[in-house]
């Protein structure tokens, strides 16, 4: 009896040590609220709020961070930034700031604020506030910080009156400003712990002023707001409540809670299930070109790829349309340049080139390759429905022209190494161009301008042309916006013209939304983001 | 017994500066590069290099392995590569969830394979002994990630319930964080509401990680009592006159659970690192989720962390099952 007392008192003991290893000896940090006593919310009180799902968890409420498109979402429904970028003009437009003037040397960008504007603590966002938002992004030299490097400094005018400094002129300055989202100095200064800049605070609380403010989180589940009734534009007229963000890594769960209307949006419904989706009428599937342009980046360092009419022959037997219609069920659209059509000063003239595989095979002989006889090996990041689909229709296809294709699937990281390796084996790679701005100097100059060679997710292709980058100098101090688009427009013609890739399709943005959902505008310059504010929900059960 | 439990505890700092120490090689040898990953999308290569020295990752090996366990020795993890919150923060948020998943599911396993397991080592052929060996087939044959997609799509999908996943419902707000385990917190709350709620949530992941255990444990349960059962003593026992279920779950399951308790210890941490697929299906932010991050996104402090959990976790599971041995069989002592 004894030897049983014994042996589990051992075992309450080495069970509690276990417990208290898990309870918390400091603080963590705490939710926005004090939680009280909870019953899940009934239905009827959801009809006005919107819920949708992501498969990427924000793992903070921080906006130094929304250059990732998970936090971004975020940081679009709870925070402002001086200025917004409007889709379907694909231009600035005044938010935060009302007015804006560049001074005549190109350095001092003055910006005149909105003068109603509240936190979510009920105090005034002023100048200051945009001063120190671009005082702590400086400091902690993170995330949307590195669209900022050309700011030297930053002068509060009067309460409504901020002046940018930068120390050269940059015109693709203000196309980094959407990503800015203004921070609550006090707020900040409030819950700094140990010189942290509010950061610890800001994993579970947020210090905004946008529509709506955050009330509770539950990691890799949900983030749960609610409407800032002191909103500065206002809520006259229709607009959503709340916004649940839910994270459902798996697009068949999203695709069940659509169905069973516990889900307005799933916001990465599975390609091969959009085409039931628009068959539904009960459902809608919203979809956009995104700025992404997927394509198969050449390594001009590697034997046969450093040919450019080998380049031009492969690219001749690329059948993007298969791709178009196999790897995205048909949405998107074919790509013919680097920049995105939905970017400001794309090249619209530049013209697609066809799959030939006669063209291709002549083409090829002409190069000093009538049979081919040599292999392409393809770098890939594994699990991507248009990546595989692009691989099978390069076997297919340049197995024809004696071309053999070798498939290395691998994930991003691995991919990130091989890329910054000349030495690596890969002689191509399945590439995004990925802009963290939608400005074609910030979209463009990672991947092609020679400073960029073998850098990972930029210039993979080892390929520059003095000319490209002399032009690229040129466009980034040019304020004139007529004299930019005729710039960058010839930059990527060049670039075409060298067929320093396969351009293949210009990804689309799909999302699959409930009937009812309506106002849905996808926005290039914050990825996967969701403008719930000038959203509705017309009869939401 | 104590000064055993002394010894494994000294020993659990051995195998952990061991298991760091491999650890670090490995992934300092694995390919990509955390600075750049931490740097996010469109990264400057400047800026790159900046994150590089402020983590510290331009130092030699060695003096990186010296410094992660200097700072170790103080109770610092390190900072997360790809969220920058304290790795001790990041464990705090989501080994409770593990830890409530976890246990629950080996106790669902236990109380279905066992009784299982003895039913058909008594009726060995007969109907009990065929659901075992289904159990068996089903729960080690199919993928614990397609048996959780298929439990989500009846149970929620079809006939609608029980919840598609999450600890609590959507728009739930979770209790006051004092250990971070749900139940617990909700009780200590006394908010019964909410307490139900995350039982609720718990039971179908739980159920769906318990199936391959039931599947070990109750085959090794058969095969443990049908060698018990010929055993003399069993034999002299039922010759005593003792009734039938005496004999058995007194006298030979006692002897016969030996076997399935050293694979429960085993399996714990085996759960805890594989309960991975169960909580991407469930979105249940557990350690599995954490460690799919740190290894994608090559956050090695994290991954550092993770596994450490995991290895004490290991440990003390197996201690618990020392213990438990010398319940079960008074011959064994420490």
């Amino acid at each position: 009896m004894y030897r049983k007392a014994f042996a589990f008192t051992n075992l309450f003991i080495v069970l509690a040590l276990v417990l208290v290893a898990c309870s918390a000896t400091a603080e963590p940090p705490a939710p926005t609220e004090p939680p009280a006593p909870t019953e899940p919310p009934a239905a009827s009180a959801m009809s006005n709020i919107l819920t949708a799902a992501h498969s990427e968890y924000a793992f903070t409420f921080e906006p130094t961070f929304c250059n990732w498109s998970d936090v971004g979402r975020i940081c679009v429904v709870a925070y402002d930034a001086l200025l917004k970028y409007k889709p379907d003009t694909k231009e600035l437009i005044p938010w935060v700031a009302k007015e804006w003037k560049i001074s005549d040397d190109g350095l001092t960008y003055t910006f005149k604020i909105e003068e109603r504007i509240k936190f979510h603590d009920g105090s005034e966002l002023t100048a200051s506030d945009v001063k120190f938002t671009f005082d702590r992004l400086k400091a902690l030299d993170d995330g949307v910080a590195q669209n900022l490097h050309a700011v030297g400094s930053v002068d509060v005018v009067d309460d409504y009156t901020v002046a940018i400094n930068l120390s050269s002129p940059n015109a693709a300055f203000l196309f980094g400003l959407p990503l800015v989202f203004i921070i609550n100095e006090d707020g900040v200064k409030a819950n700094e712990v140990d010189g942290d800049w509010g950061a610890a605070y800001l994993l579970q609380n947020d210090l905004g002023s946008g529509p709506y403010m955050l009330t509770s989180s539950i990691p890799e589940q949900q983030a749960v707001f609610e409407k800032f009734d002191d909103y500065w534009k206002g809520w006259e007229g229709d607009h959503i409540d709340g916004v649940t963000f839910l994270w459902i890594k798996e697009s068949a769960t999203q695709r069940l809670m659509v169905e069973n209307g516990e889900l307005d949006i799933s916001m990465e419904p599975s390609a091969d299930d959009l085409p039931v989706w628009k068959e539904n009428p009960d459902y809608q599937v919203l979809s956009a070109d995104s700025p992404v342009v997927f394509g198969l980046d050449y390594r001009v360092i590697k034997e046969h790829v450093d040919n450019p009419l080998v380049r031009k022959a492969l690219t001749l037997a690329v059948d993007a349309q298969y791709v178009l219609d196999a790897g995205v069920a048909g949405y998107g659209s074919l790509a013919r340049s680097p920049l995105a059509s939905s970017l400001p000063y794309h090249n619209s003239d530049i013209e697609l080139v066809p799959f030939d595989m006669d063209k291709a095979k002549a083409l090829l002989a002409e190069a000093g390759y009538p049979d081919g006889g040599f292999t392409v090996k393809i770098g890939y990041e594994a699990g991507q429905p248009w990546k595989e689909r692009t691989i099978e229709m390069l076997q297919q296809n340049w197995g024809k022209l004696g071309v053999k294709v070798e498939p290395m699937g691998m994930d991003y990281m691995a991919q990130e190494a091989m890329q910054q390796d000349p030495k690596s084996e890969p002689d191509a790679y399945l590439h995004h161009i990925w802009p963290s701005a939608a400005e074609p100097d910030i979209a463009l100059r990672p991947y092609f301008h020679g400073d960029h060679k073998g850098k990972f997710g930029e210039n993979a292709s080892y390929w520059s042309d003095p000319e490209v980058d002399r032009l690229f100098d040129e466009g980034i101090v040019e304020a004139d916006p007529a004299k930019r688009e005729e710039i960058y427009r010839e930059i990527q013609k060049r670039i075409v013209d060298a067929t320093t890739a396969s351009w293949i399709l210009e990804l689309p943005f799909s999302i699959v939304a409930n009937k009812y959902v309506q106002g849905y505008i996808y926005n290039p310059s914050v990825h996967q983001s969701l403008d719930v504010y000038n959203m509705r929900l017309e009869g939401k059960p | 017994m104590y000064l055993y439990i002394l010894r494994r505890l000294i020993f659990l700092v051995f195998v952990t500066i061991g298991i760091t120490a491999i650890l670090f090689v490995i992934m300092y040898f694995l390919p990509g590069d955390p600075a750049r990953a931490a740097a996010g999308p469109g990264a400057k290569p400047e800026h790159v290099e900046r994150i590089r020295i402020r983590l510290g990752l331009d130092q030699p090996l060695h003096i990186q392995y010296l410094t992660y366990m200097k700072n170790l020795m103080r109770g610092d993890l390190g900072n997360s590569i790809r969220t920058r919150k304290p790795v001790i923060v990041e464990l705090r948020t989501y080994l409770p969830a593990s830890l409530e998943l976890v246990p629950t599911a080996m106790l669902f396993s236990v109380l279905v394979a066992v009784p299982l397991g003895v039913l058909s080592a008594l009726r060995p052929g007969r109907a009990a002994d065929a659901t075992s060996r289904l159990f068996a087939a089903l729960g080690m044959g199919m993928p614990v990630f397609w048996v959780a997609l298929m439990a989500q799509f009846i149970f929620y999908g079809k006939l609608d319930i029980l919840p598609f996943g999450g600890r609590l419902s959507t728009g739930a707000v979770p209790p006051e964080h004092v250990t971070g385990f749900y139940l617990i917190d909700s009780l200590l709350a006394g908010d019964l509401a909410l307490f139900k709620d995350a039982v609720i949530h718990l039971s179908l992941p739980a159920l769906v990680l318990a199936l391959p255990e039931v599947a070990v444990i109750s085959r090794l349960t058969r095969s443990s009592m049908l060698d018990v059962l010929t055993l003399d003593y069993v034999r002299t026992a039922r010759a005593k006159g003792l009734r039938e279920w005496r004999v058995i779950v007194v006298h030979a399951l006692k002897n016969a659970l030996l076997a399935p308790l050293t694979l429960m210890g085993m399996q714990v941490g085996w759960l805890l690192a594989g309960s991975l697929f169960v909580e991407s299906v469930f979105s249940w932010g557990g350690i599995g989720f954490l460690a799919y991050h740190a290894i994608y996104k090559r956050d090695f402090p994290v991954l550092m962390g993770v596994t450490m959990v995991m290895c004490i976790v290991f440990v003390l599971a197996n201690l618990v099952v020392d213990i438990l041995y010398s319940y079960l069989d008074p011959r064994i002592s420490y």
